[in-house]
């Protein structure tokens, strides 16, 4: 045997397995021995095994602690008030016909001219007239409130007008 | 073929199949009551995620159930167990979708918080710290190991499970589990001797 354990022997004897044969448990003997005698194997085969012992430890609290929580979770979910299951869904449903309207809708309209071509143009031929028209109108205004005389009485303002053959015809006489 | 004879195989195929061989799984809540925890903490400490521990230990017992009429008693119901477990978590670890969210994920538990769990009763605030320090790097450790070997490792060191349960469970030969534990026996000591002397 070599002054201290080899990884593999320590490791056996860590493991402590049930000896398959006689052998096996003659050897297990062997190391114990050696364990008893040897401080420094003893020393680091204790510090092994105690980290693997609180490695076990932490292993079997964590899960302890998961285990208790899920369980927690699913005796609150039973009890919690009964809600409308469809609410979720329906929300859900509502707002993404919302968005999906939203999004098509600029789409829809951006559309709408190409279908109706024709109005702007009817717009258009019926509107110069009407403009012209307007324009006659609104200048006839003008020149009649700029007249000096309103047009009743044009004719008192021109004796003469609407006779023109008296003049002519005194004048020979 | 004669009349009597298609007859009698008709009658064969109309009458109602033999009653199903008793289990041990048709007591599946003793079963499930008796197993589950140790099951669940197996893939937990394997795959450091609680829902998805959650979702296979279900899928464990569900299968062992389907699955009842194969079970020939040869094991024990923990290693058959065992043995659905590994299955399960080899195909659900095996599949890109795992992988990828192992890569990206952070629902995976750190090893600094399950070192948190470390039992110190009565120990001071450096002592603590330390052995929490050490914990730590020990799961780290844990996890850089091979699948194979991470499995045989907790079977043994979180189950407390038997050498020759070990082999039976992931149906490897015994000395192949002992190679395996000797190797991550050896990472570990590694690590730990290092972490030692650094502090």
């Amino acid at each position: 045997m070599t002054p201290h354990l080899t990884h593999e022997q320590l490791c056996d004897h860590l493991l402590n397995s049930t000896p398959q044969a006689a052998h096996e448990s003659g050897r297990l003997e062997l190391l114990r021995e050696h364990l008893r005698d040897c401080s420094i194997c003893a020393a680091d085969f204790a510090s092994l095994n105690e980290s693997l012992t609180v490695f076990r430890s932490t292993a079997t609290a964590w899960s302890t602690r998961e285990w208790n929580r899920a369980k927690a979770n699913a005796v609150s979910q039973r009890l919690a008030p009964a809600r409308p299951r469809s609410f979720m869904p329906a929300a859900l449903w509502t707002a993404a016909a919302a968005l999906v309207v939203s999004a098509t809708l600029p789409f829809a309209l951006h559309r709408t001219p190409p279908a109706t071509p024709k109005t702007p143009v009817a717009v258009v031929h019926t509107a110069t007239p009407t403009n012209q028209s307007d324009e006659a109108l609104l200048e006839e205004v003008n020149e009649t409130l700029s007249s000096s005389i309103p047009s009743p009485m044009e004719p008192l303002d021109d004796p003469t007008a609407g006779r023109p053959n008296q003049s002519n015809n005194q004048r020979k006489n | 073929m004669s009349t009597d004879a298609i007859a009698s195989n008709l009658i064969s195929d109309m009458q109602p199949p033999l009653a199903e061989q008793a289990t041990p799984f048709d007591d599946l809540d003793t079963v499930v009551a008796t197993h589950q925890q140790r099951i669940f903490r197996f893939l937990l400490a394997s795959l450091r995620e609680p829902d998805v521990a959650h979702t296979l230990t279900q899928e464990t017992f569900l299968r062992a159930w389907t699955t009842r009429n194969a079970f020939r008693g040869e094991c024990s119901i923990a290693t058959w167990l065992t043995r659905i477990a590994l299955n399960l978590l080899r195909d659900h670890t095996r599949t890109q979708r795992f992988r990828f969210w192992r890569r990206v994920s952070t629902s995976a538990v750190d090893a600094t918080e399950i070192a948190a769990f470390l039992p110190h009763p009565d120990s001071s605030l450096d002592s603590r710290l330390i052995a929490s320090e050490q914990m730590a790097l020990i799961w780290q450790t844990v996890t850089k190991l091979s699948e194979r070997q991470r499995s045989v490792f907790l079977l043994r060191f979180v189950d407390e499970m038997e050498l020759p349960e070990i082999a039976s469970a992931t149906g490897l030969p015994l000395s192949t589990v002992k190679s395996h534990l000797y190797r991550a026996l050896a990472a570990i000591r590694t690590r730990h001797n290092a972490t030692r002397e650094t502090l």
